[in-house]
């Protein structure tokens, strides 16, 4: 029950933090390219990488499972999205903007990766 | 202000169903990214299907409100992108890289599928439903 309502807030939240930024950041940099899901997906994935590296530090603690849903599986989930990244990739694509799609792909899927690993990286110096 | 409740409901409950989703399926003895695999190209489908029956230039289905909270909240708390890089983050720190390439390789490749079959279904049921509909009466 306590997992149910932590991933649920958790969920609501991350989703009001991205509509709130994606917008924000569509508004100031165009929408010529999908900047605004580019940067909900790189913070989820740094905060992912931080809190993944401080769960493994726990161990098996009520601690670790409650950061788990609440902010893993809640808050970062929530925040980062696969379905909208995809859609304004067919979208570029649909476009015959073939450049700016491939490009869409790499730079998420590098960035995000090195987000976890500077997160990751950043666990390391937070006391428990 | 209204919208931002449609996305935070659609968003929580989004989430939950991925949550269950890979819930259930952390004990099977599948490929282990495979249910975020599943979850990610669900939601494209979806996502794509509802894109295009609420597109405010072609035929309406669904309102502004439905679009919202179906896409922004349920889709976008439904898929993951960090969950995906937290995968191919540890396929990468256990060396196994083969894992890395199929989760990045498949994810991208099945997604944009997903997206394009998700439009597809969505252009011809409506017609479909009509056909139906007359054969019924008939």
């Amino acid at each position: 029950m306590l997992a149910t309502i932590l991933v649920f807030i958790g969920g609501a939240l991350g989703s009001i933090w991205r509509f709130w930024w994606s917008g924000w950041v569509a508004e100031r940099f165009g929408e010529t390219f999908p900047f605004g899901t580019l940067v909900v997906n790189v913070v989820a994935s740094a905060l992912l990488g931080l809190v993944s590296g401080l769960i493994l530090r726990l161990g098996a603690t009520d601690t670790a499972a409650a950061l788990q849903q609440f902010i893993s599986v809640g808050v970062c989930g929530g925040l980062s999205t696969f379905s909208s990244f995809s859609l304004q990739t067919w979208n570029l694509l649909m476009e015959r903007r073939w450049l700016a799609a491939i490009a869409n792909i790499i730079v998420s899927t590098a960035v995000c990766l090195a987000s976890i690993a500077l997160g990751w990286q950043a666990s390391v110096s937070v006391h428990l | 202000m209204r919208r931002y409740a449609l996305v935070a409901i659609g968003g929580g409950f989004g989430s939950l169903l991925r949550f269950a989703i890979a819930q259930w399926m952390a004990p099977m003895p599948v490929w282990s990214p495979l249910s975020i695999l599943l979850i990610n190209v669900s939601g494209c489908f979806l996502i794509a299907f509802l894109n295009f029956v609420s597109d405010p230039a072609g035929e309406i289905y669904l309102g502004p409100n439905s679009r919202v909270f179906l896409m922004v909240g349920v889709c976008g708390g439904y898929t993951t992108f960090s969950t995906f890089s937290l995968i191919s983050f540890n396929a990468l720190r256990h060396n196994t890289v083969l894992d890395l390439w199929l989760n990045i390789g498949l994810s991208h490749l099945l997604c944009l599928l997903a997206i394009w079959i998700g439009a597809l279904v969505a252009s011809v049921l409506p017609r479909a439903v009509a056909i139906f509909a007359r054969w019924l009466r008939s």
